[in-house]
């Protein structure tokens, strides 16, 4: 009877009267979210919009009238489409590996892992080793013996970004990729199709939807992303997220920069509608239902296999060798000049970078428990409870997330740079910026496994008689634990590897990991650089083991089999 | 002590794709302190949506709802004191069983040793005194349901409300749990709304069943009147297997009509409450199990299958009007048999059929 579930009769009395609780917490998001989201949003539009008061679209003309401008404009929309279609490509074809040709299984979980190094690592990682191997005096360019070589610009930033996003492609395909049902490919090959065929009549129409989304994840990354470019592109490639750091920081003009970042802004939500509008209702593949007995995927064809394989194994070489640059890098006096290994450059990470260090640490710290609180609370307004604003609630709360970092990062200096609500040199506009910005996939994963779990868990709670609160902190919430624990496991890595709308917000008294690797970077000292990287490489690799392990042993619980004694 | 639960007009209209769907259709019940009482109807008829409101998960449109007297229309569900078992048992997956059941104990603020005692007590009615400690995935489907079954035991709630316990269980558990239940509910004592769409559960343990079609009541009464004395054609069909004859009324006396039908006059009662007029149609339920074949008068016929069953033959016979009439025989040794494509005479005992007023559909 309940199949499709109805939604609340127009007619009937107050939900509020019966749910006292929801009034508050519907209150403290809103007011939240208006805050640190819609607020700074619309300061930057105003900033955008407006010269003396008036309207005006006269910021706007100037950015377009200046030629550079433009082809910043031109460039981070060429570079963002290069990214996109290199990125999924590779993901494809890594996904397709890892989920259709048999391997052993340590070789695809040790493929799987690589993968993740660019996920967790700081974002000038590839850039640093790239410019050590193809850069002046690259190692690269030394043992092949090629000269006059310019690695800046366009090739650079490309092959550094591909290199960085593709495992969010490969994270996507692979789970579309596993979840299409192998009876279906067995059905094209008993009605005589050859597999080569099967895989373009079957496969690849049924992962449509997964290519479209990877497409637009990576599109947004590749635009987003600020580090790159700002180590990579050089004077001869400019891109919007850079132009609109430069012309903050360099120029101190707040409306050309605002203006940049609407232009930024545009092609960035017009994918953000994309993917939740369009994509997000194409997918053909059905996870959970019930299929028959589970066959075993067929191979596709030597050539086809060899050829994956062999990207696979190239693509998986050259980033742990890319890793290696660093570890050596760190590990050296002055890169190609003194190559004496020595362990002075970190003892200048743990001297000079300590400051650096704790207060990384201490922001995440922070930042970590209450993005997995606001998680769980909006995911589970947004997910069990009918009221009319928690559509518009959740697209607010994943907002901040589309926007472009660069974008987020000059709307809350505008924002909060002034009375009434004066927060810039504070901790707590760091923490509010991570919060509201990476909560997102910690709200999308208590969505999901809310909506998993049988609303009747709920509701036996109430009709045992539990109010809200109880039936909230009881019963939903170690439900979903394991999910919040992912959410805050991905704020907690991007607290100490973000960068593009923090590099706004750090001031004297609270610095930062990543803007130490920026300085280094910009002072050309790439052994500090490295060794900072390397440094926190391994802790959010310890933290990401603590929050894995935690997750699983939640998970555990919640199955039942292991609990109390 | 029972209570007594008074639903009165109640109505409940959702939203579905921006049209309006009346779920509930001005639904008045009484069920009386200690009664089972089955909602019975096809999926969809409002049943579920009814139990639910009853229970305070949704809101009625319009109507009130009391129960021992007070209105709780408007009463949130954990203060409506009720017990609710659900269809797939809703137990708290990351809880053991003595936590599963200890949970209603816990929000009423029981001290640690009575809990400890209720829920021993509780597990024990329903045989499960051994598996405080395990985990609801570690138990059966039945297992899990009389876990459902105990946690809300323990409150002692006022009502009890079921949504299809046992659906979702195996065909002879289902047998063992339906008596089971009903113990439990006579031994406590306990007024209890009891939702299925199966008719062999609600006429082997009700008190009293409601039909339910299309979101309005067709009929409340006991199995047995249910069964023998059905109010509309849906009712009669829905329950058990109906054969329904077209005729005619020749004349009226007390209760008794003599109905005209496939060229015989047949001493039919009328159904109560209802006035029937000579010359009037009506529509003559007859069950399978009170129409056989014979060698002497009755119905002409042409027997289409005959399918034997063991303790009974089937017999589908197609009458020169078209229909097709459902016979159960019993079978015993030596027992005359038919053959496919045999004629036939059909007797049937008109004392225990029913003639119902004409021009109602039937289940559509």
């Amino acid at each position: 009877m309940n199949s499709s579930q109805p939604t609340e009769s127009p007619l009937r009395p107050s939900l509020l009267k019966r749910d006292p609780a929801l009034i508050p917490a519907l209150a403290v998001l809103w007011i939240s979210l208006a805050l640190f989201v819609l607020y700074p949003l619309g300061r930057l539009l105003l900033v955008t919009f407006t010269t003396e008061g008036q309207f005006t679209f006269g910021n706007l003309a100037s950015v377009l009238d200046n030629w550079y401008d433009r082809q910043a404009f031109r460039n981070s929309l060429f570079l963002a489409a290069a990214v996109a279609l290199s990125g999924t490509f590779l993901g494809y074809i890594y996904a397709f590996v890892v989920t259709r040709i048999p391997m052993p299984s340590w070789l695809k979980w040790s493929m799987s892992a690589v993968t993740t190094l660019p996920l967790i690592s700081p974002p000038f990682t590839s850039s640093i080793a790239l410019t050590l191997s193809l850069g002046p005096n690259g190692i690269l360019l030394k043992l092949l013996g090629i000269e006059n070589f310019n690695f800046y610009g366009f090739w650079g930033t490309w092959m550094s970004e591909t290199l960085t996003f593709f495992p969010v492609a490969f994270l996507t395909l692979a789970a579309i990729l596993a979840a299409i049902d192998p009876n279906l490919e067995d059905a094209g090959l008993s009605l005589g199709a050859s597999p080569r065929r099967v895989f373009r009549t079957v496969t690849l129409p049924l992962s449509i939807p997964g290519i479209a989304n990877a497409l637009l994840l990576l599109f947004a990354s590749s635009l987003a992303d600020f580090a790159t470019p700002l180590v990579l592109a050089g004077h001869s490639f400019p891109v919007l997220p850079t132009q609109a750091y430069l012309q903050i920081t360099g120029l101190y003009d707040l409306k050309g920069g605002a203006s940049l970042s609407f232009l930024l802004l545009l092609p960035a939500m017009t994918v953000y509608l994309m993917q939740r509008f369009w994509v997000g209702k194409k997918s053909y593949v059905t996870v959970g239902g019930k299929t028959g007995s589970r066959s075993s995927f067929k191979s596709t064809g030597l050539l086809l296999e060899g050829f994956a394989l062999a990207v696979c194994f190239f693509i998986t070489a050259f980033i742990l060798y890319l890793y290696s640059i660093i570890l050596l890098g760190a590990l050296v006096k002055v890169w190609g000049v003194d190559n004496t290994l020595t362990l002075e450059n970190f003892r200048y990470v743990f001297t000079h970078g300590r400051k650096a260090i704790t207060d990384t640490l201490t922001i995440a710290a922070v930042a970590t428990p209450l993005g997995g609180l606001l998680a769980v609370v909006i995911g589970t307004v947004v997910q069990r409870k009918k009221f009319f604003s928690v559509k518009a609630m959740e697209f607010t709360s994943l907002l901040n997330y589309a926007l472009p970092g660069t974008v987020v990062g000059i709307a809350y200096i505008i924002a909060f740079n002034e009375k009434p609500i004066l927060l810039t040199g504070t901790m707590t506009i760091l923490v509010a910026a991570y919060i509201f910005r990476y909560s997102a996939a910690g709200i999308r994963s208590v969505i999901a496994s809310l909506h998993q779990i049988d609303p009747s868990i709920e509701e036996a709670s109430a009709s045992l008689g539990a109010g809200t609160a109880r039936t909230f902190f009881r019963v939903t919430v170690p439900l979903v634990v394991p999910s919040v624990l992912l959410g805050m496991r991905y704020l907690f890595i991007h607290c100490m590897t973000a960068i593009s709308a923090t590099i706004f917000l750090v001031s004297v008294r609270w610095s930062l990991l990543t803007t130490r690797i920026l300085e280094c970077m910009t002072e050309l000292q790439f052994a500090q650089a490295c060794a900072f990287s390397i440094v926190l490489i391994l802790l959010v690799f310890c933290a990401t083991a603590v929050l894995t392990g935690l997750t699983r042993y939640a998970a555990r619980r919640i199955s039942g089999e292991g609990g109390r004694s | 002590m029972a209570v007594q639960l008074e639903l009165s007009h109640i109505t409940k209209i959702f939203k579905k794709d921006k049209d309006l769907v009346k779920a509930v259709d001005d639904v008045s019940l009484t069920a009386l302190p200690g009664e089972m009482l089955t909602f019975l109807g096809p999926s969809g008829c409002g049943k579920t949506t009814v139990l639910r409101m009853v229970a305070g998960f949704e809101i009625p449109t319009s109507g009130t709802i009391l129960i021992d007297g007070q209105d709780v229309t408007n009463v949130p569900v954990n203060r409506r004191d009720i017990g609710f078992v659900f269809q797939n048992y809703a137990l708290f997956p990351h809880m053991s069983v003595f936590e599963n059941v200890a949970y209603g104990l816990r929000v009423k603020r029981f001290s640690e040793e009575e809990i400890r005692r209720k829920v021993g007590e509780g597990l024990d009615l329903v045989g499960l005194g051994k598996a405080e400690k395990r985990f609801p995935n570690q138990l059966s489907g039945g297992e899990q349901q009389r876990v459902a079954l105990a946690r809300v035991l323990v409150l002692e709630p006022r009502v009890l409300l079921m949504d299809e316990p046992l659906s979702n269980l195996d065909a002879k558990l289902r047998i063992h749990m339906r008596t089971e239940i009903r113990r439990i509910q006579q031994q406590l004592n306990v007024t209890c709304l009891y939702v299925t769409h199966d008719q062999g559960e609600a006429l082997t343990m009700s008190d009293r069943i409601m039909v339910m079609h299309r979101g309005r009541v067709e009929q409340i009464g006991t199995p047995f009147e249910i069964y023998s004395d059905p109010r509309s054609l849906f009712v009669a069909d829905f329950i058990g297997q109906a054969n329904i004859l077209p005729g005619k009324v020749l004349s009226v006396e007390g209760g008794v009509l003599s109905v005209s039908m496939e060229g015989r006059v047949y001493p039919v009662r009328g159904v109560k409450d209802e006035a029937f007029s000579p010359g009037a149609a009506v529509s003559v339920v007859v069950r399978p199990e009170s129409i056989a074949p014979t060698e002497g008068e009755g119905i002409a016929g042409t027997i289409s299958t005959a399918t034997f069953l063991g303790g009974r033959l089937e017999y589908e016979v197609l009458l020169p009007s078209g229909q097709t009439i459902l016979s159960f025989d019993p079978y015993e040794p030596g027992k005359k048999t038919w053959k496919e494509g045999e004629p036939v005479r059909l007797n049937f005992d008109p004392s225990s059929s029913v003639a119902l007023p004409s021009k109602q559909e039937v289940r559509s």
